[in-house]
């Protein structure tokens, strides 16, 4: 096989990406996927509340899926489900696994669109035995709205972000009693909004500074310990209760999926556990590109499709041009109170979008982007939460012999 | 003058608001806080008449997939969604299904049709 561009993952960004790169004159473009339907997690996210920025109404997952899926055929992609990469060189060499049997691709550029995956269980170090019964949300999810098998009927849920309130409400619509969330830092992971329409509108209690000490059972979970944590995050001695369920669901995180990405070399940001790429999307390895949360954990689903739209423009524009742009690379440092800033370098001239997420709570900020004594942007924030990504576009580009561009947190 | 916080769930931002009664029981008189007009909709409405969209699935027989997505296609008062949802679990239809196809037109008297969101073709047999 040969490709101007192999898209891998054919989730939100591989899909947008894929229609984007037609869009910009590539004319064979493949998308790799290895499940039988194309959408990614969103034809299990049922839900509603995709594509409010983009298109300004509530989609659900499956009908925001749909509608890059028919744009990305009307386009001429090519997607093949079903088919597994299973390796990837440096000289932007494929080696897939599908119907088709085990065969070689060659692309002019590539995309890496694989999505993310669930922290579990192992991740948080949960003591006690190891029953049947404890799911990741996304698990838990798949199986109710994919499968049609229920996972229990008494529900603990430990972590607070999205997909665990959403499997709250989801649960107890299906007949569950979810009995409580409880969550170790002082705040909510997912959205407000997930909180309100997902826990407060079932009475399901949410507790933060909480966390799961213990899970008893023999054949299946039958009892767990939910402690209360002090301010250094401490269980507080005495401070337990014991909940009788069967189930424990885990929303404890996401991680980039980049198994491919170190395969072939890339390097990849701690910060992230995305790979490190400039203002034109692209990684350490020239000609490959990263996008959605493969990239870094998005909040909304809109700005995965925008991403992925940007990074198969700047892949079109790299088969064109041969050769990755040259010049001197500005790095980007996210300052005090910022977790991450992608991209993690700009070229000289360029004034990208960059995205950021904070490392806690806080209200009236001012988040400034600088170089060489200039103000490349700046916006104030009533709020601002590690749940939610900021956004900016820089106004105008770093100064010549800029050394860095810092991003920054400022009262008011 | 009475006052009380409100989380808009219309979008992502989720705004904090702050709205001003008269009185216990009376409409507000005035909603801050709010980025956007969508905020002091959504207020009035939830303090009189809380309705959600709901979402969930509808069995398939003969389809590749076991289940397919559906949605109201209004939102319905809030009281009704665990009993609608309860209902659905007793519906089921025959492959092949689309995207958009009504599988029930009124549920429970609303009014609100299900509509399915995804689709699921018929299953290859041999």
């Amino acid at each position: 096989m040969r490709a101007d561009i192999a898209v891998i993952g054919g989730g939100p960004a591989g899909l947008a990406a894929a229609a984007a790169a037609r869009a910009a004159g590539a004319e064979r473009v493949l998308v790799l996927e290895r499940e039988p339907l194309a959408g990614g997690i969103l034809n299990q996210c049922i839900h509603d509340g995709f594509g409010l920025v983009r298109f300004g109404e509530p989609l659900t997952g499956p009908e925001y899926a749909g509608r890059f899926l028919r744009a990305a055929e009307e386009r001429g992609v090519d997607i093949l489900t079903r088919t597994m990469v299973l390796e990837l060189t440096a000289e932007r060499r494929l080696w897939t696994l599908g119907p088709r049997g085990y065969e070689a691709a060659a692309a002019g550029a590539v995309i890496l669109a694989m999505g993310c995956r669930e922290r579990t269980r192992g991740a948080i170090q949960i003591p006690g035995a190891r029953p049947a019964g404890v799911f990741t949300a996304g698990v838990a999810q798949y199986y109710l709205n994919r499968q049609n098998m229920m996972i229990g009927r008494r529900v603990l849920i430990v972590g607070s972000g999205d997909v665990g309130l959403i499997m709250a409400r989801r649960l107890t619509l299906e007949g569950a009693r979810v009995l409580a969330v409880v969550e170790k830092l002082p705040y909510a992971g997912g959205l407000a909004r997930n909180v309100v329409q997902c826990l407060e509108d079932y009475d399901i209690p949410l507790f933060l500074r909480h966390t799961v000490t213990r899970i008893e059972g023999e054949q299946r979970v039958e009892r767990v310990t939910v402690a209360r944590l002090d301010e250094a995050g401490r269980a507080v001695p005495g401070a337990e209760r014991v909940w009788a369920c069967d189930t424990v669901v885990l929303s404890v995180g996401l991680i980039p999926e980049n198994e491919l990405a170190l395969q072939a070399g890339a390097e990849i940001s701690p910060l992230t556990g995305g790979a490190v790429v400039g203002d034109d999307l692209q990684t350490s390895i020239p000609g490959v590109f990263a996008c959605g949360n493969a990239l870094h954990v998005h909040d909304l689903v809109d700005y995965v499709s925008e991403e992925a739209e940007e990074a198969a423009r700047n892949a079109v524009a790299f088969i064109r041009a041969g050769r990755p742009a040259a010049g001197p690379l500005i790095p980007v440092r996210p300052a005090a109170g910022v977790r991450y800033v992608v991209p993690f370098f700009l070229r000289p001239g360029t004034r990208p979008l960059i995205s950021l997420r904070v490392a806690e709570p806080m209200s009236r900020r001012r988040i400034e982007v600088r170089a060489g004594g200039r103000v490349l942007a700046a916006r104030k924030f009533p709020r601002l939460t590690p749940a939610e990504m900021v956004r900016l576009t820089l106004r105008e580009a770093a100064p010549p012999g800029a050394e860095a561009v810092e991003v920054r947190i400022i009262d008011g | 003058m009475v006052e009380r916080e409100m989380r808009c769930i219309i979008c992502p931002l989720g705004c904090v608001m702050r709205l001003f009664f008269d009185g216990e029981g009376s409409a507000p008189l005035w909603a801050e806080g709010a980025e956007c007009a969508k905020g002091r909709e959504y207020a009035e409405r939830e303090l009189t008449d809380p309705r959600r969209t709901l979402t969930s699935t509808v069995k398939v027989r003969g389809g590749c997939f076991p289940l397919v997505s559906a949605r109201s296609s209004a939102p319905l008062p809030k009281h009704m969604l665990l009993p609608a949802a309860a209902l659905l679990r007793g519906v089921s239809l025959q492959a092949p299904v689309a995207a958009g196809q009504v599988i029930l037109p009124d549920i429970m008297g609303t009014g609100t049709a299900l509509v399915a969101t995804g689709t699921v073709e018929r299953a290859l047999g041999l």
